[in-house]
C-alpha cells in the first residue's frame, strides 16, 4: 500500500482551486495533465480541481510502470482510485477526456460511492467497428497501422536495440531521456497504453453505470464520431448526450468556453 | 520585383499546405499533384483528413494537434498520406500553428520514402539480431552432449529464483547428483560410451521430472537438479530416492547393458540463515559426498549441523597438525608380564599428548576426530617410527623385550599402509621383526574385511606379530580366529574386570582362553588391576598380563628403572609374597 505522498509523486498529482464539488481532470492518450492548461484557470475559482498525469505520462514516475498492470484500461482506473484513496476524496465529478471516459467508468464501477457524477469530453468505449451494432470508427487494420507508425515516430536506441542488448532477464523498462515536451512519452509505454486504448471494447460497462453521466460529443470527430454518442446515450442509464457545435476531438484544448459552460451547467444541474 | 513574385512554392520539393481552424485547406502548393495526384483546385476545401490515414488521424489529435496548441510547432512526424487512388504512402511532416484566430497552421508534407525503408531494413535486422542473440544464449546456456542446461545457465536460473524469492515465499530442493563408478566405464568402454551414458542419464532424469523443475549438467558426471516446491526432508529424500531407483533400472547401450547408481546430496531453501546461490551448491555437493561416504547409491540430506562439526572438526585437526610439528605428542609405555615369571616380555606402546595448556592427554580426547584423515594417518606413522626407534634404543641397552603399537582399522584399510611400513621398517634393517606387534582393535571399523586379512598376512609374511586387541567385545570374534591368524589374543579389560563377580563374564574369560589354546595363540590379559585379577587369570590357565596393578603406562625414560626395580623387589612384593 502507497502512502499519500507516494502516490501524489507517482501520479504528479496536483491540486489547485478551491470550491466545494471536487473534479478530477484526466488526460487522454498522448499528453498529460497540461492538456487542461486552458480550462484550469476558468475552473479553480468554482471547484477543487484534482490534476494528474497517469504512470508513463507526463511527469509521472516512470519506475512506477509495469506491463502487467498498465496492458489493460483496470491498470489506469486503478491509478485513478489510488488518487482517491491516497486523498480520501468523495463525491468526485471525473472528468475524462477520449479513453479517460472508459477508465472513469472503470474506477466509478470499483468504487462507486466515491463519485458523484462523471463528465466525458469525446469518450469511446470502443475504437473498433464492431459491426452490425457499433461502429467505433476504426478497423483492426487502421490500429495496427497506428502501432506500426508509433513504432517509427519513436524510432530509436530504447525502443529497438537496447532491449537486445539487455537480454530477456532485464524486466526493467527502460527509462529513455524524455524532451520536455508535454507530449513526450517513453515509446514502450506509448505504445502499451494505445494497445489497451484502441484495441479494448469496454461496451459492457455502459448499462452498469451507477452515477448521472454527461457526453460531451462534437458533431465531427473521427476518433469519436456521433454514433458512437448516440451508442452510449442509448446503453448508459442516467446519461445525457450534449451534441457541441465543434469540430475535433481535443475540445478541452480548442473549444475551451464552451466545456466550461457545459461543465458549469452540469454541475448545477 | 519583389522576391515572392520572383521565387514560386510550387518549385519547392516540400508539400506546402495551410488549414484553418476546422482543419479545412486553405492553401496546398503543387506538389500532392505532382507527386500524388490530388488536385490543387481539388484539395482546397477539403479537409486535412482526406490526405491522412484512419491510423494518421489518430496521431493527429493525439499528438499533433495538442503539440501544435501548446508548443506552436511538431517537426518530423511519421504519418501516412492516401492516395486518391487509395495508395498509401509514407510522409514526414512539420507544421507550424499561427496562433491566430483563424487557427491557420502551415504544414510541410516531404516524402518519407527513404526512412521508411531504412525502418524496414531495421527492423529485418532487429529481428535477425533477436535470432542470432537467440542462437548465442542457447549456446552459452547448453551443454552441448546432453542439450541439457550447463553450469552457467543453472546459476544464472538460481540467482533469478533465489531474487524472486525475496518478493514471494517460492521455495525449492536442491539436489546434488553424482553417478557411481562411471570413471570405470569411461576406462573399461571408453568414452563413446561414456558419452552415449551420460546422454541417457540426462533423459532418464529429465524424464523424471516435472515441468517446473530444472534439470542442469553440472560437469563431468554431476548433474544439479532444482525441485520446485516446499518439500520436507523426508519427502526431499522420498523423490530423490525413486530418481535413484530409476537410474538403476539397465541402460542399453550399443548391444552392451550396463548397470549405474548414482550418489545424491540434497538441501532444501529457503533456509534460517539467508543463503548464497553458490553456497547452496556446496552444500549439495557436499551432501552427495556424505551419500558417498555412507556407500554410495543413496540420498543425503544436507545438514546445516553437520556443517558446524565439519568446521569444529577441521579447527581441531588443524591444532593436532600444529601439535605434530611442535612435537608434543609422546609415546608412554605399559609393560607387558608374565604373572606367574615376573617375566617382562614386552610393552604396548600409547600415544600421549603434552598439551601446553591442559597438560597430558590421552587418546580418547584426540582420536576420533582424527578418524579417516590424512592427519590421523601420519599420527599413525609416527607412532611406528617412534615405537620401533624406541625398541632399538632398548634393545640396544639389553632390554629384550616385544613393543606393541595400537594401529586403527582405517589406517590399515588404507592403499599405502603396506608400502608406507615397508618404508619405515627399512630405516631399522636390524630390528628384529618378531619384537614388533601390531595391535588390531577387533571393534574397529573395518569395511573391507578381505583386505584387512590380506595386509595382516602380509604383515605377518614380514615377521610382524598380529595381535587382536578388546578381544571378545566384537561381534565376529569366531570367524576373525578362523579367517585371521593372529599371534596373540588380547582379553579385553572387562571381562577382566567382572569376572571376580559375574559368572557369565568369567563364562567368556574362560571360552577366549579356550580360543586361544584351541588356535594356538598367546593370551595377554588386560587390565589386571588387582592381585584377585592375577591369581584367577594364572589359575585359568592365562599367565600374560597388563593393568595397573602391574604398572600404569610410563615415558620411555622410565622404563629401564621401572623394569629394574621390577625384577629387584616388585615382583617380589606383589607376586611372590602372595602366590602360593
Amino acid at each position: 500500500m502507497l502512502t499519500k505522498e507516494q502516490v501524489m509523486v507517482r501520479n504528479n498529482v496536483t491540486i489547485v482551486g478551491t470550491g466545494e464539488k471536487t473534479l478530477m481532470l484526466a488526460h487522454g492518450f498522448g499528453c498529460d495533465q497540461q492538456v487542461w492548461h486552458y480550462l484550469v484557470p476558468k475552473l479553480k475559482d468554482d471547484y477543487r480541481l484534482v490534476l494528474f498525469d497517469y504512470v508513463g505520462s507526463g511527469q509521472s514516475q516512470l519506475s512506477a510502470f509495469s506491463e502487467a498492470r498498465y496492458h489493460s484500461l483496470e491498470g489506469y482506473a486503478q491509478d485513478v482510485i489510488d488518487i482517491c484513496e491516497a486523498l480520501d476524496l468523495n463525491q468526485v465529478h471525473f472528468v475524462g477526456h477520449s479513453v479517460s471516459g472508459t477508465i472513469g467508468l472503470l474506477a466509478s464501477t470499483a468504487q462507486p460511492e466515491r463519485f458523484a457524477s462523471q463528465i466525458m469530453i469525446c469518450p469511446s468505449p470502443c475504437f473498433l467497428n464492431m459491426p452490425p451494432d457499433y461502429y467505433g470508427g476504426f478497423e483492426r487494420s487502421d490500429l495496427e497501422e497506428l502501432i506500426g507508425l508509433m513504432d517509427r515516430n519513436y524510432i530509436g536506441w530504447a525502443n529497438y536495440l537496447a532491449p537486445l542488448v539487455m537480454g530477456p532477464e532485464s524486466s526493467e523498462l527502460l527509462v529513455g531521456e524524455l524532451s520536455s515536451s508535454f507530449c513526450s512519452t517513453d515509446p514502450v509505454v506509448a505504445k502499451i497504453f494505445a494497445k489497451a486504448t484502441f484495441f479494448s471494447d469496454y461496451r459492457y460497462l455502459l448499462p452498469h453505470v451507477k452515477q448521472p453521466t454527461v457526453i460531451l460529443q462534437s458533431e465531427q470527430d473521427t476518433l469519436a464520431n456521433p454514433k458512437v454518442g448516440d451508442y452510449m446515450r442509448a446503453h448508459m442509464p442516467n446519461s445525457t448526450l450534449r451534441l457541441l457545435a465543434s469540430h475535433g476531438h481535443c475540445l478541452h484544448m480548442t473549444h475551451p468556453e464552451l466545456v466550461l459552460q457545459e461543465i458549469n451547467a452540469w454541475l448545477r444541474s | 520585383m519583389s522576391t515572392s513574385t520572383l521565387f514560386s512554392l510550387d518549385d519547392f520539393p516540400v508539400g506546402c499546405m495551410v488549414t484553418d481552424n476546422k482543419r479545412r485547406i486553405l492553401y496546398s502548393n503543387h506538389y500532392f499533384e505532382k507527386y500524388y495526384g490530388y488536385s490543387v483546385s481539388g484539395l482546397v476545401g477539403t479537409d486535412l483528413f482526406t490526405l491522412l490515414s484512419k491510423a494518421s488521424q489518430i496521431i493527429y489529435e493525439a499528438y499533433i494537434m495538442p503539440l501544435l496548441l501548446q508548443e506552436t510547432c511538431c517537426d518530423e512526424i511519421r504519418l501516412t498520406l492516401v492516395t486518391p487512388s487509395k495508395g498509401k504512402v509514407p510522409v514526414s511532416v512539420s507544421a507550424f500553428f499561427d496562433g491566430s484566430s483563424d487557427g491557420n497552421v502551415y504544414w510541410s508534407i516531404s516524402s518519407a520514402s527513404r526512412s521508411d525503408q531504412l525502418f524496414e531494413e531495421l527492423t529485418e535486422t532487429k529481428k535477425l539480431l533477436e535470432q542470432k542473440v537467440s542462437v548465442l544464449r542457447t549456446l552459452s546456456d547448453t551443454d552441448p552432449l546432453t542439450g541439457l542446461p550447463n553450469r552457467a545457465a543453472l546459476t544464472k536460473y538460481l540467482d533469478h529464483k533465489m531474487l524472486d524469492q525475496k518478493r514471494s515465499d517460492i521455495a525449492f530442493a536442491l539436489a546434488f547428483v553424482d553417478l557411481d563408478g562411471f570413471k570405470e566405464i569411461n576406462d573399461r568402454h571408453g568414452h563413446h560410451v561414456g558419452d552415449k551414458v551420460l546422454k541417457l542419464v540426462a533423459e532418464r532424469l529429465a524424464s523424471n521430472l516435472r515441468s517446473d523443475d530444472l534439470i542442469a549438467r553440472f560437469g563431468g558426471d554431476e548433474f544439479v537438479i532444482f525441485l520446485n516446491g516446499r518439500f520436507s526432508a523426508s519427502l526431499a529424500e522420498e523423490s530423490l530416492t525413486r530418481l535413484i531407483d530409476k537410474l538403476s533400472e539397465t541402460f542399453s547401450i550399443d548391444l552392451m547393458h550396463l548397470k549405474l547408481s548414482a550418489s545424491i546430496g540434497v538441501t532444501l531453501y529457503p533456509q534460517a540463515k539467508e543463503v548464497q546461490p553458490d553456497q547452496l551448491i556446496r552444500q549439495a555437493d557436499q551432501a552427495m559426498y556424505q551419500a558417498k561416504l555412507a556407500g554410495k547409491s543413496q540420498v543425503c540430506l544436507f545438514n546445516i549441523d553437520n556443517e558446524v562439526v565439519q568446521k569444529e572438526r577441521y579447527s581441531e585437526l588443524l591444532t593436532i597438525k600444529t601439535a605434530m610439528k611442535a612435537d608434543q605428542f609422546e609415546l608412554y609405555y605399559q609393560p607387558k608380564i608374565n604373572m606367574r615369571t615376573g617375566e617382562v616380555f614386552g610393552v604396548e606402546a600409547l600415544i600421549r599428548w603434552n598439551h601446553p595448556v591442559e597438560g597430558v592427554k590421552g587418546p580418547a580426547t584426540f582420536l576420533p576426530v582424527l578418524s579417516n584423515t590424512s592427519t590421523g594417518l601420519a599420527l599413525g606413522r609416527w607412532v611406528i617410527t617412534k615405537a620401533l626407534c624406541q625398541l632399538q634404543i632398548w634393545l640396544q641397552k639389553g632390554l629384550d623385550l616385544q613393543i606393541s603399537v595400537n594401529i586403527d582399522g582405517y589406517h590399515l584399510q588404507h592403499p599405502q599402509f603396506l608400502r608406507d611400513l615397508s618404508v619405515i621398517l627399512s630405516d631399522f634393517p636390524n630390528l628384529p621383526k618378531k619384537r614388533f606387534e601390531i595391535e588390531v582393535l577387533e571393534t574397529s571399523t573395518i569395511e573391507d574385511v578381505g583386505h584387512v586379512y590380506s595386509v595382516l598376512n602380509a604383515c605377518r609374511l614380514m615377521g610382524i606379530r598380529i595381535s587382536l586387541d578388546d578381544f571378545g567385545t566384537g561381534y565376529s570374534s569366531l570367524s576373525h580366529l578362523r579367517d585371521l591368524s593372529v599371534d596373540t589374543l588380547k582379553i579385553d579389560r572387562s571381562f577382566v574386570k567382572n569376572m571376580l563377580t559375574s559368572s557369565s563374564d568369567l563364562a567368556i574369560l574362560k571360552g577366549v582362553i579356550g580360543f586361544a589354546r584351541a588356535f594356538e595363540c598367546g593370551l595377554v590379559a588386560e587390565g589386571v588391576e588387582t592381585l584377585e585379577h592375577s591369581q584367577l587369570l594364572i589359575e585359568l590357565g592365562c599367565e600374560c598380563g597388563q593393568g595397573y596393578y602391574i604398572a600404569k603406562p610410563m615415558p620411555a625414560g622410565a622404563f629401564p628403572a621401572w623394569v629394574d626395580e621390577w625384577y629387584q623387589t616388585e615382583f617380589q612384593a606383589k607376586y611372590k609374597n602372595s602366590l602360593i
